[in-house]
């Protein structure tokens, strides 16, 4: 058998460029789950909000409480399903990396107060979508799309109709990060 | 110089080498995703996973997710060896080339 420089480069492009989309995809559905577990939160949480009179900060801590666990369950099985040792480590990652998030929340949540509740929540959810997008223009095209569309809904609704925000963006952007993670998951 | 591995060689049967290369070890794609990834028609992506199989550089796992069945396919080592010795062979003969140009 005899390969020729031309049929070689050809093969080698090919196994580049078929490794890179296979990676992709694997990415994707390793990502599905953190989109299901956040979009099905978000809407628990939204619903939560409107339709009970207990402290919205509190709805909001328990969920994100819930989210942060799940999400740590998520990474430990992920690495493991890699192949990739050092649970501890990623924990100790994932820990540092929420505490700087939150932080950077809080100072700038405090920096800009006071502010109004909806205002806080279009903060954060134009926060997630930005950082969607970012992803998108990264690790993969289906992030960037979740992202703008979730940014896209968010701005339609404090535009459109403010009055309701507090229960459409939660809704809307959870049922975005749900058919984004359904998406994924898909080929 | 590595030698040329004639089984692997075959356009879609680098593909979905590569595809599979790419993975972490253990992990198995399913048919439908590897159709996507290759461009691949189902007689056609099956008749290789066939020749792949019998050479024992991949295993075919079915199955059934509730009533639906399910292929899944994973590299085996020897394939993951054949691959990786085939690419390297592959980049020699642009290496040596271009070396001599």
């Amino acid at each position: 058998m005899s390969v020729s420089k031309d049929d070689a480069s050809s093969a080698l492009y090919d196994v580049e460029a078929t490794e890179r989309r296979s990676r992709t995809l694997f990415g994707y559905g390793l990502a599905s789950p953190y989109l299901l577990l956040w979009g099905a939160l978000w809407i628990v949480a939204g619903a939560a909000d409107a339709l009970s009179t207990a402290n919205p900060g509190i709805v909001w801590g328990v969920v994100d409480i819930v989210g942060l666990l799940g999400t740590a369950y998520l990474i430990v099985r992920h690495a493991r399903r890699c192949g990739e040792p050092g649970d501890r480590v990623r924990l100790l990652r994932y820990a540092g990396s929420t505490a700087v998030l939150a932080a950077f929340m809080g100072l700038t949540l405090m920096i800009f107060a006071p502010i109004s509740g909806g205002k806080v929540l279009m903060f954060f959810t134009l926060l997630v979508a930005a950082g969607y997008a970012i992803a998108g223009c990264w690790i993969g095209l289906r992030y960037a799309v979740v992202g703008v569309a979730l940014g896209g809904l968010a701005v339609g609704v404090f535009v459109l109709v403010p009055a309701h925000l507090h229960l459409i963006v939660p809704l809307a952007g959870g049922g975005a990060l749900i058919l984004g993670g359904v998406w994924m998951r898909r080929t | 110089m590595s030698a040329p591995d004639e089984i692997v060689h075959q356009s879609t049967r680098l593909k979905i080498m590569s595809a599979l290369n790419a993975l972490p070890r253990r992990e198995m794609l399913e048919f439908v995703r590897l159709k996507a990834i290759t461009g691949a028609t189902d007689g056609n992506l099956g008749s290789h996973l066939t020749t792949l199989e019998k050479t024992g550089y991949v295993t075919v796992v079915k199955d059934f997710v509730g009533k639906r069945p399910r292929t899944r396919v994973r590299i085996t080592a020897p394939g993951r060896r054949a691959f990786q010795s085939h690419v390297a062979y592959l980049r020699d003969i642009l290496e040596s080339e271009g070396a001599g140009v």
